[in-house]
């Protein structure tokens, strides 16, 4: 447009200005289309446009002309501490004789109606004074400064605003949850007192050092509000922050409690996600009215915005930030309270009201309440899940579209997680689950080792693997615990998971769970070394490894529980490890590594005596120590020195007879527990030999025929629990050599042949467990040896030649 | 007082005494300036409260202003050259926040951590600036008028006083200038 045409333009639309709406069309269509429609567009701008451009984006004079002030109305000026569009704010502090009174000032900026202001202030502030609760600041006195401009001033309150406080301290869910139910409570404090704040905003939730929400300027809004009326207090646009502001707020309508409920929804969608849910910046109010009153936000775990990272599905919290955002305020929570007992629900786990009450979402809250008893259920709804998961992951990641492509991933990931630490272990408290328990690690493992290939030199994810195949190795072949007998699969996956939570380790070197779970994997893999290779050196490199990171960690703890008691496992691993059964030396090496481990558990069991898992290290040491005197008997008679070997046997007795009695106390606080069963199974073994060659036959017997009856019960009832299979053959084995001891020789073989059948079974079906394999040749050795004696050729020729071939074997196996 | 504010002082007589070039050198320096406070602020020890960042804008021009306003012989005409300085301040910060939103990877404090819109009301100022040229080519005396009022906060009477006008052309123009503006930024959108 050239300078003419505008001046005919401005001079047009000031004539038009002036007229009544409804004359200005019949006005303006005298003119030619050039000028007529540019007139009307003006015309059209300013009517739809309430507030853009409307006030100065700066004000010169006040940063140039306006010194700070000494001293307003009683309050000593300490400093400026900020400048809003409202005004500006002061430290300020206030003496009396008695007290000095901090307070933040606040002076309203000019323009605004003062006088209206100074006589709401006078009205509303035995109102405003008398809100005290510990979240709330508390408004001290309103009044007007010198200049005739209104102040108000409150309690001084450092800290930061709610949504940076939350990014900052780098809050979870839960924690924010915790957080914003204390403004809920502020707030509906607020609300029973007839005070509704309507302005609410993060920059107005100050959350102190020491983490406690404060709510600032409460009822500040109305008393600024020169629109307002007694009758209703409609908001003056210029007045709100239009993120915040509710549908109702926008237009211009009432304004009541559940519009501070929409606000705090806009608050808590904040926090989630770190972003707004809507987008209006450099919108006008037109395009502001549109989205606020007619868009529906997106949930805050699908916003594609959201800036915090790795936010995972939950559709509860989606669900109840919707319905406190809902347009029409009857379909919102009608109390802030309300709003705050769901998030409470959803932390606990009940089932929340802001969703219909269908039965799939009342199921699958109890699963979530009742892991066990719908264990099965939940596996077959999982692996499910699980499937579908992977499916979309590489599809999304075909498509490149990497942000749903993460949230499947976290979805993946947590759902792995879920099946293998969650679920897993509420299944391995089932009897007879071992099989299931394979394929369940199994398929999750395999789904985190897609991950972990997806995404290199990721800590967490590392350490989360590493358990997982900590897991994986523990069902395939973990030693005296329900397996699936596949002791190489084991060590394989042992050594996967060492590797990986070495990686953790380093990645976080100030991290105490990783270096946890890494003792505790090499603990797993050196116990089961035990069984597949002997005489490795490997396994003292690995223990002075965890020996070396548990010294670290326990210089700084030394009374913590938990790494006490991988303290005492270390103690008797090291003994475990040491030198051969077959020599007093080392031996009694094994006894001094041993005896260490007992004031170690003794004083784990003086911290919680109750605890099944303390009552298990001690046991188990003390099941060690007679162990140890046991064969020390076992060598002196072997060497023939029967004199030496009696006061042996005699040692091993009151240990093992403790170890019996730690068990059964552990079994009476957890009598389900079947890792404790198979230990009492053990334990009744050890004892029953121990008793055995103390003399006493029908003691150790009866003992014997228990530990049998009690290993058959499990095995029957998990077919596929190797390990179960071979505590049995162990025990006929024990019987045999009893039975043999007394010289009750057609018993003995009898017994020994079965024990043979089980071992050679066993080995068949997994070829690492070279333990096995020994106890087979050993069954085999016996029953030569024993039908020697009863001077049958043909059978101990023939027991001697398979025992031969097996000793081949085991010599190729372990060189 | 460091070598930067020195020249600042410097340039600042000198836009005084009408250089148009002085003007040109000295928008950098402020804005520099201003992102040096800013970036002390924003990484001080101790955030105070919630309104602190607003606190920026001031203390740039504490420090540009209150020693020098003396040398200005008329407070009016520091105005409008406050003015236009902030227009460019805004402006640029408004276009720098844009390119780190496409990625630019320079990080600048955002426009509204600077500066606290009235009613935290976001404008879009390179849009409002290039309107604001073109109707400075229609008529350079309304472009000032929007430049002082908006960018300045002067009042109907300041602005009266400064350009020699009444008070109620200055109202009358103002209101064309505005709707204009608004027609025209709505167009864009």
């Amino acid at each position: 447009m050239n300078s003419e045409t505008w001046k005919k333009v401005k001079s047009v639309f000031n004539e038009a200005s002036e007229l009544p709406e409804g004359e200005r069309s019949s006005f303006l269509a005298q003119f030619e289309d050039e000028i007529r429609l540019e007139v009307e567009k003006m015309l059209g701008a300013v009517k739809e446009e309430s507030f853009l451009l409307n006030e100065p984006i700066v004000d010169l004079k006040e940063f140039v002309e306006t010194p700070m002030p000494k001293q307003i109305g009683n309050y000593k000026i300490i400093r400026q501490i900020g400048r809003g569009g409202m005004g500006t704010v002061y430290e300020a502090f206030r003496e009396t004789e008695t007290f000095k009174q901090h307070v933040a000032l606040k002076v309203i900026r000019h323009g605004i109606d003062n006088e209206i202001i100074l006589k709401r202030f006078r009205a509303e502030q035995q109102i405003l004074a008398s809100l005290e609760h510990p979240n709330i600041g508390r408004f001290l006195d309103g009044g007007k400064t010198i200049e005739g401009l209104p102040f108000y001033a409150m309690e001084f309150i450092e800290g930061l605003p709610i949504d940076e406080f939350c990014q900052q301290k780098r809050l979870t869910n839960e924690e924010k949850i915790k957080l914003f139910r204390e403004v809920c409570a502020a707030v509906s404090y607020a609300h029973t007192n007839l005070i509704v704040h309507r302005d609410l905003k993060p920059s107005n939730i100050i959350v102190t050092a020491n983490g406690t929400p404060k709510l600032l300027d409460f009822g500040i809004a109305k008393v600024l509000d020169v629109n307002s009326t007694e009758a209703g207090t409609a908001t003056q646009l210029g007045m709100m922050t239009p993120q915040y502001a509710s549908p109702e707020q926008i237009r211009g309508e009432k304004v009541n409690t559940l519009s501070d409920v929409y606000s705090l929804g806009i608050i808590f969608y904040e926090i989630l996600t770190g972003i707004k849910p809507y987008e209006i910046e450099g919108k006008n109010y037109a395009e502001i009215l549109e989205i606020i009153t007619q868009t529906r936000p997106a949930k805050p775990s699908e916003n594609q915005r959201s800036k915090i990272k790795d936010q995972r599905s939950n559709p509860d919290l989606d669900n109840i930030v919707l319905k406190s955002l809902q347009k029409l305020p009857e379909r919102r929570y009608q109390s802030v309270e309300q709003f705050s007992e769901d998030l409470r629900r959803h932390l606990v786990g009940l089932p929340i009201t802001a969703r219909p009450d269908t039965f799939g979402y009342r199921f699958s809250k109890f699963v979530e309440r009742n892991k066990i008893g719908v264990a099965a259920g939940v596996l077959v709804f999982l692996s499910l899940l699980t499937g579908i998961g992977l499916a979309s992951w590489q599809a999304y990641r075909a498509e490149k579209q990497r942000l749903l492509a993460e949230k499947r991933f976290a979805e993946v990931r947590t759902i792995a997680n879920n099946v293998v630490f969650k679920y897993h272990d509420e299944i391995a408290k089932l009897n007879g689950s071992t099989a299931v328990r394979e394929m369940l690690v199994k398929d999750a493992t395999t789904y985190l080792d897609n991950l972990a290939a997806d995404s290199a030199n990721d800590a967490d994810l590392e350490q989360e693997l590493g358990l997982a195949y900590l897991k994986l190795a523990d069902v395939q072949g973990k030693i005296y615990a329900a397996n699936v007998g596949n002791t190489d699969g084991a060590l394989e996956s042992y050594d996967k998971s060492i590797n990986l939570l070495e990686k953790a380790v380093e990645a976080k070197p100030n991290e105490k769970s990783p270096k946890e779970d890494l003792i505790k994997a090499i603990d797993a893999k050196v116990s089961l070394m035990a069984r597949s290779d002997f005489k490795s050196a490997d396994k003292f490199v690995l223990l002075d490894k965890s020996s070396k990171i548990l010294e670290d960690l326990i210089k700084n703890e030394p009374e913590n529980p938990k790494l006490m008691a991988q303290l005492a496992t270390l103690y008797i691993r090291y003994g475990d490890s040491v030198g051969s059964l077959n020599d007093k030396g080392s031996l009694l090496k094994k006894l001094e590594y041993h005896q260490k481990a007992i004031p170690v558990a003794e004083k784990l069991l003086q911290i919680s005596p109750n605890d099944p898992g303390n009552l298990k290290i001690l046991a188990q040491t003390n099941q060690r120590i007679g162990t140890d005197y046991f064969w020390l008997g076992q060598n002196a008679e072997l060497n023939k020195l029967f004199e030496e070997a009696k006061p042996f046997f005699q040692q091993a007795l009151p240990y093992h007879q403790k170890m019996l009695e730690l068990i059964d106390q552990a079994i009476l606080i957890k009598p389900n527990d079947p890792s404790l069963k198979r230990n009492r199974i053990a334990v009744i073994s050890s004892y029953a030999e121990t008793i055995s060659r103390n003399g006493n036959e029908k003691e150790a017997l009866e003992l014997v025929n228990k530990a049998l009856s009690l290993a058959k019960e499990i095995q029957e009832n998990d077919p596929s629990n190797q390990e179960a299979k071979f505590e049995v053959a162990t025990i006929y084995e024990l019987r045999a050599k009893i039975y043999s001891i007394f010289n009750e020789d057609e018993k003995a073989i009898e017994n020994y042949q079965k024990a043979a059948e089980i071992t050679e079974a066993v080995y068949k079906a997994d070829n690492g467990n070279l333990e096995s394999l020994t106890a087979f040749k050993a069954s085999l050795e016996n029953l030569r040896k024993i039908n020697e004696k009863l001077g049958r050729k043909t059978e101990s020729e023939l027991y001697e030649r398979k025992s031969k071939e097996l000793s081949d074997l085991l010599k190729n196996k372990r060189p | 007082m460091n070598n930067q504010t020195t020249k600042i002082t410097q340039l600042l007589s000198k836009a005084g005494e009408g250089s148009k070039t002085a003007l040109d050198e000295l928008l950098p320096l402020v804005y520099d300036e201003l992102k040096r406070i800013a970036n002390k602020q924003l990484s001080s020890e101790r955030p105070n409260h919630t309104l602190q960042a607003t606190a920026l804008v001031n203390e740039a021009y504490l420090l540009l202003v209150n020693q020098h306003s003396v040398d200005f012989r008329n407070r009016l005409h520091f105005f409008s050259i406050a003015s236009e300085v902030m227009r460019r301040i805004l402006v640029n910060y408004a276009i720098a926040k844009k390119a780190q939103k496409r990625g630019s990877g320079e990080t600048v404090i955002s426009l509204d951590e600077v500066i606290s819109f009235p009613n935290r009301q976001d404008i879009d100022l390179i849009k409002l600036d290039e309107s604001l040229k073109e109707l400075a080519e229609m008529d350079s005396d309304q472009a000032k008028i929007v430049e002082l009022k908006f960018f300045g906060g002067l009042t109907n009477e300041e602005i009266a006083e400064f350009m020699q006008i009444s008070i109620s052309t200055v109202k009358r123009e103002w209101a064309s200038a505005r709707a204009w503006l608004l027609g025209r930024m709505k167009d864009e959108s």
